[in-house]
């Protein structure tokens, strides 16, 4: 993020139902929501791009693109007809899994149907050792005959597996290559490519996930591509993925399953450009919706990374994604009584049909959103992205009824769902920081998305947080995210030996072949020689471990002393996340792994103008646990004036978002228009 | 606010605290899943986590913790709390740790390894935090102590009854020296109890964290709280079932160590009244001379798994014990007695309670119940590793994964389950290859591994594999051999399973369910098959598309089709789509139907 050039880069994320966009340029910056065209979601981006007034044809560098087709496919069983081909002996290791279930106990729970068939899993003679060792050859009748099979089955793309692979491709290498001289049209993956690290499951699921949406995704970025090109359409399309990156639109095939589930990385990497762009280096971010809520961390300046992302139950994606966990926790969660009298809410959600009471869809039950109807916190004149009106009649009889249930009046009952809904986005909070030695209280909380805004303070009062940031357009948040971005590959190969006996020499060699491939990478992707930077870093546990630690590593050559320091780091993350150190125990090196960045000239976000000022638009009555109902005064966000200070209780209303601000609390506008929101006294829990 | 009478305590701070209760628990399970060395913990999940009142009452466990452990864990803390033999405020200090895994007091088997600590606040223990996991070796006579030819408990390794591992916070390295000199796997063991009393140090801060926010009073009320409101859960799902009694019998293949091969039969009787549930064991046999038998506790974990699984919404605490009446005498094979050895529990007496529990109330209530499941074999092989880096004892603990039984509320059964309700996983190959010396050969679906019905049992699975530098020896406690899991409502049993010494060979034998330090040649294979799940249902009922979708995936082969299902497939084309011979199917299930009135005429005559 170097310079800033005076043309426009696109944000846009295509949601199920929204195509949400942030444009800007030289000091503007414009956002909209319009509504999604799932038929062909490119014409939902062409709408959002001409709802914000800018020219397909105008002088755009960049638009970066959050996608949910691949999303849909792996949710929906809608991808591509996929074969698979495994070692002879193995075919139903997708299937298989990992031998365990979603619901430990309930019996009438069943996993989802495997991406692949078992009479489209096909296995051929071939046989590596754990050494890398070819015990038998791969046999090419085997190959001919899956290839027979998948044709006459109307199969596009063909992933390929086999055991120890990640030692030794060249099998799957062999492999890939006779299926495509025997069918050149097809789509193929191999594991390898893809993945270099053990676990035959979880990636023969990824090879699987990978198969199975690029065609898909090729289709949709060529006739998106296309579209565009149509309307003369000059810079250059990328594509966010789940790794918090971007890939050129030319290269998405090169791992497309890194594509799934795009939009909630993409709306910690807001939170990642907006620590950078406000000086608050350490961000929790609350993304809540209708129906969840997504919780991640920024420390020092950074989103952070696990080595997976599970988009579906039992079908692991294993490339180093945005590490954020989501909650059965939104605006649409249903409050409900259990048998013996105890209060619930979630994780069953009402969603957008029937939806809350308030929709007047047909729902009936008391959720979240008819909460904060009732509490007030939510204008009754309110009206939704979609032109809904809110019936605060049917929420407080919701809400009453559920409250007849428990004995408490209505506010009470409103209240207490509001309490266990934070409270259950609180207990992913605390996953995301103390289950990882961070203490929340070190970290502003940077709440977006529709509901986000609204139960922002009070789940930092929980917490006992202190800071609360929303940022200027709550709900395209995800959109912004992609503004910050850069182009990301990931490349890793399995290392396995003692770090005592890591020759220096050696994991630089493999880090300079891996630095190579990453290279070629960008260099596919035009990214120019100064614009490429290579990120090092090792996976590193106790001998024995099967979890890993993931230490940084400087770019610059292996020595002695790099890799000491790479100790210290483990064991002094170790501490803070166990409590503990394992004093005597050998540490061992799992996996060395690059990122390669091909670096885009960001954003900065221009400042907000001075306005003076304002008169709240009215007073309403809303209600708190401790202050009961208290007078309000409500402000349309565009009417607060940078610097202006204001003290809570008060509502803060715009078209996307309502913020509330509790009394206690106090918020102030910054000059990139973001609500900086402080706890002015101590509140218990 | 008010009180809910269940709750007794305002029934927001309830969930809260409740949500926040799980959390602990949760962290525990995570962090022992993440720093354990043995791959039956790290990868295969073999522990659990928990919170239990000052009394030993259980009050929250993970949901990633192994359920054979979760009944058992109020009896461990109990049982030391009785073997210590004084107030235990008195007996503990701050910072004190326990371990044990003496089945005796409280436990499964002694490789299931226990810690325990008491939180203490303001010199009062308002709490104990336990760790338990399965440690992959705990010595005695065989690699991984699993030994059917054990005649007594202490025949199955050491046995450390409830002791101080810690005291005031320092870890005695004297004790932590005797302990792993007695295992073939020292640094396994030791790495693996430091990542438990990782866990119930961080169970403990976390608990004092809430009692700082909250205040100790509405904690320890909380916990109350939640044993209140599982009981007040079940025993409204007993209310609303109809009165009256069942029966269920189930048969472990044999005693093994009996001449007699008599099965050991197993019988629980259900007795509902009211809001109450008697389950009454008297009628299982006495307590067998080899290792199949279970502990008290045991035989309770495995009859509150099961009903769990048939309330999955009612939370696992003491409130479960609470809600039902036990009648257990001692001295049965689910009640053994000290010394009797028992290192064989998990394979058939806990299975065995698990099925006469679903088989009492597939009576009552079958659209929450499924057929007979598959249940567990324990194989451990060990030897020496003379790869280079390795050059050390191993032990690998490998067990395998079976179908569960149809169900009447679902289609079929998908389910490839390691154990019953086990939160357990498999160990990938590629891990196992790179840690034993060892190669697989296969790891799948069998064919016609399961039992027919309207609703089918999922599939069986078959591993085979090789060791591949040095030979090995195999100690084996399984069951179901002989009796596959049973079919229900015309549905048939599931084939039994199978361990089979260099299949197709010469040498070719079986080894059975049952066998002590067998030695394993390099390079001979071993096949190893476990069961599918039971049938539900009429097979001629299953709509003959089903049947043919399983013979399409090879699930089921034609003649099975047309013996079990009476579907004639017509051909399996190039595409591998199968077709039914519609007329001779109707025909050959009209056939069928005629001979089994015909038969079940003659029977009644």
């Amino acid at each position: 993020m170097s310079t800033v050039e005076p043309t426009w880069r696109l944000g846009i994320d295509t949601g199920g139902t929204f195509t949400d966009i942030v444009a800007v340029c030289d000091g503007q910056l414009r956002t909209s929501k319009v509504s999604s065209t799932p038929a062909a979601f490119e014409r939902g981006v062409l709408d959002a791009i001409a709802s914000v007034g800018v020219g397909v044809d105008s002088d755009i560098r960049l638009l970066a693109h959050g996608t949910t087709v691949t999303t849909n496919a792996v949710i929906t069983h809608t991808g591509a007809a996929t074969g698979l081909i495994t070692t002879r002996g193995f075919r139903d290791i997708l299937e298989l899994r990992r031998a365990d279930r979603g619901e430990l106990y309930d019996i009438l729970w069943d996993p989802p149907e495997p991406l692949v068939p078992r009479r489209l899993r096909r296995e051929v003679s071939e046989r590596i050792d754990y050494a890398g060792a070819v015990i038998a050859p791969l046999c090419d009748d085997d190959i001919a005959d899956a290839v027979r099979v998948f044709r006459a089955s109307g199969v596009e793309a063909v992933a390929i597996c086999f055991l120890n692979s990640y030692v030794n491709p060249v099998h799957e290498e062999r492999a890939r290559d006779a299926v495509l001289a025997l069918w050149p049209e097809a789509h193929v993956t191999i594991s390898s490519d893809l993945i270099r690290e053990p676990r035959e499951f979880e990636r023969t699921a990824t090879a699987v996930a990978n198969a199975y949406v690029a065609p898909v995704l090729r289709d949709y970025v060529s006739r998106l591509q296309a579209t565009l090109d149509d309307d003369r359409f000059s810079g250059r399309l990328m594509i966010m993925h789940s790794g918090g990156g971007l890939v050129p639109a030319a290269s998405c095939l090169v791992a497309p399953a890194r594509t799934i589930t795009s939009g909630p990385a993409a709306g910690v990497m807001a939170a990642e450009g907006l620590a950078g762009q406000t000086h608050n280096p350490n961000i929790l971010s609350l993304d809540m919706g209708g129906t969840s809520a997504d919780v991640a961390v920024v420390l020092g300046g950074k989103a952070r990374f696990v080595d997976e992302h599970v988009p579906e139950w039992g079908l692991p994606i294993r490339f180093p994604a945005v590490d954020l966990l989501t909650v059965g926790a939104g605006g649409g969660s249903i409050a409900w009584v259990d048998a013996s009298g105890a209060a619930k809410v979630g994780p069953d959600s009402a969603g957008a049909v029937p939806g809350p009471a308030c929709y007047r869809r047909g729902g009936t039950y008391a959720t979240v959103t008819d909460a904060n109807l009732v509490l007030g916190r939510l204008a009754e004149q309110a009206v939704l992205a979609d032109g809904l009106r809110l019936d605060l009649e049917r929420a407080s009889s919701a809400v009453s009824a559920f409250g007849d249930r428990l004995g408490l009046d209505m506010h009470a009952a409103a209240l207490g769902i509001i309490e266990i809904a934070n409270s259950n986005m609180a207990k992913a909070v605390r996953v995301m920081t103390v289950e990882r030695g961070l203490d929340p209280r070190d970290f502003v909380l940077l709440a977006f998305g529709g509901a986000g805004p609204m139960h922002a303070c009070e789940l930092a009062n929980h917490l006992g947080m202190e800071r609360v940031m929303i940022p200027l357009a709550p709900g395209v948040t995800s959109a912004l995210g992609t503004m910050f971005v850069d182009v990301v590959h990931d490349v890793a190969r399995a290392n396995i030996e003692l770090l005592q006996h890591v020759d220096p020499t050696e994991i630089e060699e493999t880090f300079q072949d891996l630095e190579a491939r990453a290279r070629s990478l960008l260099d596919d992707d035009l990214i120019p020689q100064p614009g490429q930077r290579i990120e090092r870093s090792l996976d590193l546990r106790y001998v024995g471990q099967t979890k890993t630690l993931n230490c940084q590593l400087p770019s610059q050559p292996v020595t002695d002393a790099t890799l000491a320091s790479a100790a210290t780091r483990f064991v002094d993350e170790y501490q803070a996340r166990y409590q503990y150190v394992a004093t005597g125990l050998p540490i061992e090196v799992a996996t060395a792994r690059v990122r390669a960045r091909g670096l885009e000239s960001g954003i900065r976000l221009p400042e907000v103008p001075e306005l003076p000022e304002t008169a709240p638009a009215c007073i309403r009555p809303v209600v708190f646990r401790d202050a009961g109902a208290v007078d309000a005064a409500v402000y349309r966000r565009e009417d607060l004036s940078v610097g202006a200070t204001l003290l809570g209780p008060l509502v803060i209303e715009q078209m996307d978002s309502t913020t509330i601000i509790p009394p206690a609390w106090s918020v102030e506008v910054d000059k990139l228009g973001n609500l900086v929101v402080l706890r002015t006294r101590e509140e218990a829990r | 606010m008010t009180v809910s009478p269940a709750v007794g305590i305002d029934p927001i701070t309830f969930e809260v605290l409740n949500n926040a209760f799980s959390s602990v628990v949760d962290e525990m399970g995570a962090l022992v899943q993440n720093c354990a060395l043995s791959v039956v913990v790290s990868e295969a999940r073999d522990y659990s986590g928990s919170i239990c009142t000052p009394a030993g009452d259980l009050v929250a466990t993970g949901v990633t913790d192994q359920p054979a452990h979760i009944g058992t864990i109020p009896f461990t803390v109990k049982g030391m709390l009785e073997w210590i033999g004084q107030p235990a405020a008195d007996y503990f200090s701050d910072g004190d740790i326990v371990i044990t895994n003496d089945a005796y007091i409280g436990g499964t088997h002694n490789q299931d390894v226990r810690l325990i600590m008491p939180v203490f606040h303001d010199g009062e223990i308002i709490a104990f935090a336990q760790s338990s996991a399965h440690w992959t070796d705990i010595g005695g006579h065989v690699p991984g102590t699993f030994d059917p030819n054990a005649r007594s408990s202490h025949g199955e390794g050491l046995i450390v009854p409830p002791i101080r591992v810690a005291r005031a916070g320092e870890i005695d390295d004297d004790l932590v020296r005797v302990i792993c000199r007695n295992i073939r796997t020292p640094d396994l063991a030791r790495g693996d109890l430091l990542a438990q009393i990782g866990a119930v140090r961080l169970a403990r801060m976390r608990i004092l964290d809430l009692v700082s926010s909250y205040g100790q009073a509405v904690i320890v009320e909380e916990m109350a709280a939640l044993i209140r409101h599982s009981e007040a859960l079940l025993r409204q799902e007993f209310e609303a079932l109809p009165d009256g009694v069942r029966q269920f019998t189930v048969p472990i293949d044999c005693d093994p160590g009996s001449a007699s091969d008599e099965p050991v039969l197993l019988h629980m009787r259900l007795a509902i009244a009211g809001h109450h549930a008697e389950y009454d064991f008297s009628g299982c046999a006495r307590q067998a001379i080899g290792a199949i038998n279970a502990t008290r506790s045991s035989t309770f974990s495995s009859a509150i798994v099961a009903t769990k699984a048939v309330f999955p919404h009612v939370p696992l605490n003491q409130g479960f014990f609470n809600a039902i009446d036990f009648v257990l005498p001692d001295g049965l094979v689910c009640s053994a007695q000290y010394p009797a050895p028992i290192s064989g529990m998990a394979a058939g007496t806990f299975p065995g309670i698990i099925d006469c529990v679903l088989g009492n109330y597939i009576q009552v209530l079958p659209l929450r119940c499924m057929a007979g499941p598959v249940g567990l074999v324990n194989t451990t092989w060990g030897g020496y590793d003379p790869r280079p880096g390795h050059e050390d004892e191993f032990v690998a603990y490998i067990w395998l994964e079976g179908g569960w039984g149809g169900r009447p509320a679902k289609k079929d059964n998908f389910t490839a389950m390691c154990l019953f309700s086990t939160a357990a996983r498999n160990v990938p190959i590629e891990q196992q290859e790179r840690v034993f010396p060892l190669m697989f050969d296969s790891y799948r679906f069998e064919r016609d591994s399961f039992g027919a019905g309207l609703h089918r049992g999922g599939p069986g699975v078959t591993r085979v594999l090789h060791f591949t530098h040095g030979d090995a020896m195999l100690s084996v406690i399984g069951d179901g051999e002989r009796f596959g899991p049973w079919g229900w409502a015309g549905g048939s049993d599931a084939p039994g399973a199978k361990l089979i010494y260099a299949p197709g060979t010469e040498d070719e034998r079986s080894l059975g369910m049952f066998c002590t330090g067998e030695m394993i040649e390099r390079s001979k294979e071993v096949l190893f098959f476990h069961s599918g799940g039971g049938g539900w249902g009429d097979p001629l009922e299953r709509p003959i598309e089903w049947v043919l979708k399983d013979v399409e995936n090879d699930l089921l082969s034609p003649d099975a089709a047309r013996h079990q299902y009476g579907v004639v497939v017509d051909s399996v084309g190039g595409d591998g789509r199968a077709v039914a011979a519609e007329g001779d199917t109707r025909r050959l299930r009209a056939e069928m139907r005629e001979q089994r009135n015909e038969s079940s005429n003659a029977a009644a005559d």
